[in-house]
């Protein structure tokens, strides 16, 4: 027994110090989408620092970091995350300030980086990455009849079934009001004006509680990106939010029999923030992938697998240059992309100050509707 | 179970009725095992049986899910399977040593309080594993072994050694004590009698617990959940995270080879189990 | 007459000595148990008494905010403070937004009451440019909740070290302002319907393993040992086998399109459109639940099953008994111990699923383990998901005990 032990412990150690216990750790959200992250700009990132990039998959939200800080066991480094998170995150001390200018790479044409960027960062900690939308999509196989509006994705009438949703308030609160009728202005401010009321907090969880409880409809919650098309094809949901790259991806590389809506769409940001106290901050390597890969080129290469459109003015500029930009030699991205003018006839753009200062609050109403169902 | 003749037919008909129903339950425990194995061999990335995959096509099964789990680009099933190792097997020795150990204390006719300490000794199995996984993560946490294998090794010894204790204490109602007595007597020290004569004897004990603490291990998810940073995922991490998140068929392949090892821990328990008899049958006579 | 005294070979009365012997193997059995007691004792009694501690412990509050508490020791909670108490809010508040360090403030107080996280969100980033003077008027000109004395109140109920607030919120009682005990609004009272929920579900799936597994554990155990040998590797390898292998096969095989439905419906019991929907529901968990926890019913019904000897059935037939009257009267007395043992390891594993339920459950999967993993994981109020959990492992060693005074704890054996 001794010498087994010895043996196994033996074994363990060299074990443990073959483990790529450096390398910079990217947490994202899984599927699709990292794969686009890790083809576009991860690898090359990787590769020219001479630094490995681990992909790790989450759900968004910034529980998951402060538990680690609580636990005093930080291992992340650089967080994919909502809008309303950096400002969080930022207020909290959770992630480290940037001096966009000196820590990221200028355009090809040599505008300074915050020049760059489509819009200001809604905090210091934030560093732009995509642009993409929450949009529903539904079966063609399931579904009689071509669902057309956002009202459609909550009329269980002429569309029964069950509903696929987000497991957060996040987004589904404007679309719950958007689907009941307000129309969403330019923005979607009437949405927001309404969120700002608690009436109009009642009403679109009541929109959920009516769909979910209808034994028309129903509805099954998705936590991770790949899950929505997943239950869309499997036949779980006739139709179901989610990410526009992922229904892309499912529809044009798997081939799935799955129809994008964009009416009402949620148009959001993707930033990525940069963990303080991570295991690669002080060496700055965690610093040094970051501004790689969201280099001008970096950006643009993301596009190359996926529909979701990189966050510098060059980087579109690149892409439109080089189309047709997808991987499969053949499809432009520029017109998948969620700003492109068809898509963008009614849309909501989600207000990241609004979520940050009252996410806590409508988060938990939302969990006491969902645990009531 | 062939009936005499001169059974009434109501008696007959209830008879088979009542096979049919064990026969539907069986199906009920052990169908939905072999539904994963076809499904790991999809060639489409959904969980879900194509239309070409009910007609047999031959395309549309394919090993990608398989490649996928050793070679994959972002993959981290080779990480959780040797973590999960490392961890199964040290936590069972541990839950193993200390376990077969009070057992034998335990099972002492001079034992005090004997009730007391083993229902003290088996709370791990009684208490839910979400409690457990609370309080262990709070404790591991506040000394710094929280996102550390030490920290999970610890926290499997404790949720394994009730298995062992169990079994052990169970081989040893049956022990014959009168043999340590003959070799005490013959001026053998206790320690001796205990790894010449004592352990040889209760071994099928010491590894069907050893099995079960592997087992607890090995599949644990909820307190790993709670403790496990990056570098600690396990198998049973990545399946769920794989289920709640990446809907990926490689779970499916996983499964498969999860499978086929309980299988083979299933043949080296009834093996263990037969031979444990034959020696007990031996002790009797 | 003087009694001889009996002298063991060294001389000392015999009685001394064996006493002498006794309790030297005494102390040696003790010793042999000693390494696994405290191994348990530091590792698993220690933190569970640690997380009851933490479940009433709010002293991370009071260090936080010492100034504002010590000022509203005087406030009579009837109007808005003075003056004096904001000025020590603002002293408390200050040095914490400045450092970054109000982030667990906000959490901490949001659990208190809902909306103190965006008000102090919103004041944490003006406070910084507060004058030094009419502290009351900045901050109610910050955000609206300072000038609304519950939130005040909220804080000042918060003021004590210790506090067993977190249970009343388990059972969905808050404390109001005069401290009497009152049930939340309604919106928010969810627990005590997720303790039921959990306890139906725990009930349900005992029941449906009972049924289940009574008719294998007794052809397991009457028939020939080569069949039954056979027929108990059913039992054993899902036994074996992963949860979350089962777990996941059963998540493809309660598929809407998955081999059930479609059996279903090419026996012509369904048409395509109406299916059945078998996952995220309550279906889902029964079905589920009861496969995976059926082998704890079955080893232990099987282990005293067979060891009923079957003459007893043939006397009771060859006294006239029918075979249902002498089974009822027999046989299945003889077998409660075994019913006993394994409805209780079902409803006690049942009672603590967090795994499965969340996977194919649905929203009407939430039970109290989840609510548990989701104060642990995400809203991260571990002093809440303390209270649960203490909760519920009251509630587990009362059925233990329950069980303990009526069939006796050492029935339970692993086949």
């Amino acid at each position: 027994m001794k010498k087994i032990s010895k043996l196994l412990l033996a074994l363990s150690f060299v074990l443990s110090i073959t483990s790529s216990a450096f390398a910079v750790t990217v947490v994202s959200f899984g599927g699709a989408y990292t794969e686009s992250q890790k083809l576009g700009y991860g690898d090359p990132a990787a590769k020219k620092l001479g630094i490995p990039i681990d992909w790790v998959d989450y759900t968004g939200g910034l529980s998951e970091i402060k538990a680690q800080i609580e636990a005093k066991k930080i291992t992340w480094d650089i967080i994919d995350v909502y809008a309303m998170d950096t400002i969080i995150g930022c207020d909290e001390g959770i992630f480290h300030e940037f001096d966009f200018d000196k820590d990221f790479y200028p355009a090809p044409d040599g505008t300074p980086a915050s020049k760059d960027f489509f819009t200001d960062m809604p905090s210091k900690c934030a560093v732009g990455n995509i642009l993409y939308s929450w949009i529903y999509a539904y079966n063609t196989k399931n579904v009689k009849g071509t669902p057309k509006t956002i009202e459609d994705f909550f009329n269980t009438k002429k569309f029964p079934g069950k509903r696929g949703i987000y497991k957060d308030a996040l987004g589904n609160l404007e679309i719950a009001l958007a689907g009941d009728g307000i129309k969403p202005g330019k923005g979607g401010k009437a949405i927001y004006d309404a969120l700002k009321t608690p009436e109009g907090v009642e009403r679109a969880l009541n929109k959920f509680k009516t769909l979910c409880t209808d034994p028309n409809g129903g509805c099954v919650f998705w936590s991770a990106g790949a899950q929505a098309p997943e239950i869309l094809v499997s036949g779980e949901v006739v139709m179901s939010t989610g990410w526009n790259g992922r229904f892309f991806k499912a529809a044009k590389v798997e081939g799935a029999p799955i129809v994008q809506v964009w009416d009402g769409q949620i148009l959001d940001y993707e930033y990525f923030a940069l963990v303080k106290g991570g295991p690669n901050y002080e060496n700055g390597q965690a610093m040094a992938a970051l501004k790689e890969m969201t280099s001008p080129e970096g950006l643009a290469g993301s596009a190359k697998y996926i529909a979701y459109a990189p966050w510098r003015k060059s980087s579109i500029e690149i892409m439109t240059k080089g189309e047709p930009w997808f991987n499969d030699g053949k499809t432009n991205m520029v017109p998948e992309m969620p700003t492109a003018p068809a898509n963008t006839k009614s849309y909501i753009l989600n207000d990241p100050v609004f979520w940050a200062d009252n996410n806590t609050e409508l988060q938990e109403k939302w969990e006491a509707m969902k645990a009531g169902l | 179970m062939a009936l005499p003749n001169y059974t009434p037919l109501h008696y007959r008909i209830w008879h088979y009725s009542y096979l049919v129903i064990c026969g539907l339950v069986f199906l009920f425990l052990i169908a939905p095992l072999f539904v994963i194995i076809p499904l790991s061999f999809n060639a489409e990335p959904f969980l879900h049986f194509s239309e070409k995959m009910l007609r047999l096509d031959p395309e549309a099964f394919s090993l990608r899910w398989y490649k996928e789990m050793i070679f994959g680009t972002k993959n981290p099933w080779g990480l959780a399977t040797k973590n999960s190792f490392i961890i199964a097997i040290f936590a069972t020795i541990g839950s193993t040593i200390l376990g077969t150990v009070a057992a034998v204390g335990l099972s002492s006719r001079y034992m005090p309080y004997k009730a007391a300490f083993m229902a003290l000794l088996i709370s791990p199995m009684i208490v839910p594993l979400i409690i457990s996984g609370t309080a262990i993560f709070f404790f591991m946490a506040k000394v710094g072994l929280a996102a550390t294998h030490t920290g999970i090794v610890l926290s499997h010894i404790i949720l394994g050694t009730p298995f062992v204790v169990i079994t052990v204490t169970a081989t040893l109602s049956g022990f014959d004590h009168s043999v340590t007595k003959a070799a005490a007597s013959l001026g053998s020290n206790p320690i001796n009698t205990f790894m010449k004569i004592t352990l040889p004897l209760i071994m099928p004990g010491v590894i069907s617990g050893a099995l079960f603490a592997f087992v607890t291990s090995f599949d644990e998810v909820v307190v790993v959940l709670f403790l496990a940073g990056l570098e600690n995922t396990t198998i049973p991490i990545q399946m769920w995270v794989g289920l709640r998140e990446q809907i990926s068929p490689v779970i499916l392949s996983v499964a498969t080879c999860l499978i086929i090892l309980s299988t083979l821990i299933l043949l080296t328990a009834e093996l263990l189990r037969r031979r444990s008899e034959r020696l007990r049958g031996i002790n009797r006579n | 007459m003087s009694t001889k005294i009996i002298l063991s070979s060294d001389g000392l009365p015999l009685e001394k000595s064996l006493k002498k012997a006794e309790r030297k193997n005494k102390i040696r059995a003790l010793l042999l148990v000693a390494p696994l007691f405290f191994f348990i004792l530091i590792i698993f009694v220690f933190p569970l008494v640690d997380m009851l501690f933490k479940s009433v412990d709010n002293r991370m509050i009071t260090e936080m905010l010492p100034n504002t508490f010590t000022a509203l020791e005087k406030w009579d909670g009837k109007e808005l403070p003075g003056e004096d108490v904001y000025e020590a809010f603002y002293n408390d508040f200050y040095p914490l937004a400045k450092d970054k360090k109000s982030g667990k403030l906000f959490q901490r107080l949001n659990y208190e009451k809902s909306g103190f996280s965006s008000g102090l969100k919103k004041t944490n980033k003006l406070i910084l440019n507060f004058e030094k003077e009419n502290y009351k008027e900045q901050f109610i000109n910050a955000h609206e909740i300072w000038n609304n004395q519950d939130y005040w109140l909220a804080i000042k109920n918060s003021s004590s070290k210790w506090s067993y607030s977190k249970y009343l919120k388990g059972i969905d009682l808050e404390l109001d302002q005069q401290k009497k005990i009152v049930q939340v609004e309604e919106e928010k009272s969810i627990h005590v319907l997720l303790w039921l929920r959990t306890l139906k579900v725990a009930f349900w799936v005992t029941v449906c393993c009972f049924f289940l597994s009574y008719p294998i554990a007794y052809l397991l155990a009457t028939l020939p040992m080569k069949y039954s040998n056979i027929l108990m590797i059913c039992v054993l390898l899902p036994f074996w086998t992963s949860l979350l292998v089962r777990t996941s096969s059963w998540m493809i095989m309660l598929q809407q399109e998955g081999p059930i439905n479609n059996t279903l419906v090419w026996l012509g019991l369904f048409t395509n459109e109406n299916k059945p929907e078998l996952m995220h529901n309550m279906v889902g968990t029964f079905v589920t639940m009861s496969q995976i926890l059926l082998p704890f019913m079955v080893l232990p019904l099987y282990s005293v099953m067979k060891n009923i000897p079957s003459s007893l059935m043939k006397a009771g037939k060859s006294l006239g008994g029918t075979p249902f009257m002498s089974f009822m009267k027999i046989y299945f007395p003889l077998t409660i111990p075994g019913i006993g043992a394994g409805c209780l390891l079902v409803f006690i594993l049942a009672i603590g699923y967090y795994i499965t339920p969340a996977l194919v459950g649905g929203a009407s999967g939430t039970l109290i383990s989840n609510v548990i993993a989701y104060h642990m994981k995400y809203s991260l109020d571990w002093a809440f998901a303390s209270a649960l959990g203490t909760m519920l492992l009251v509630g587990v060693l009362t059925i233990y005990w329950i069980y303990h005074k009526l069939v006796g704890i050492d029935n339970i054996r692993l086949g």
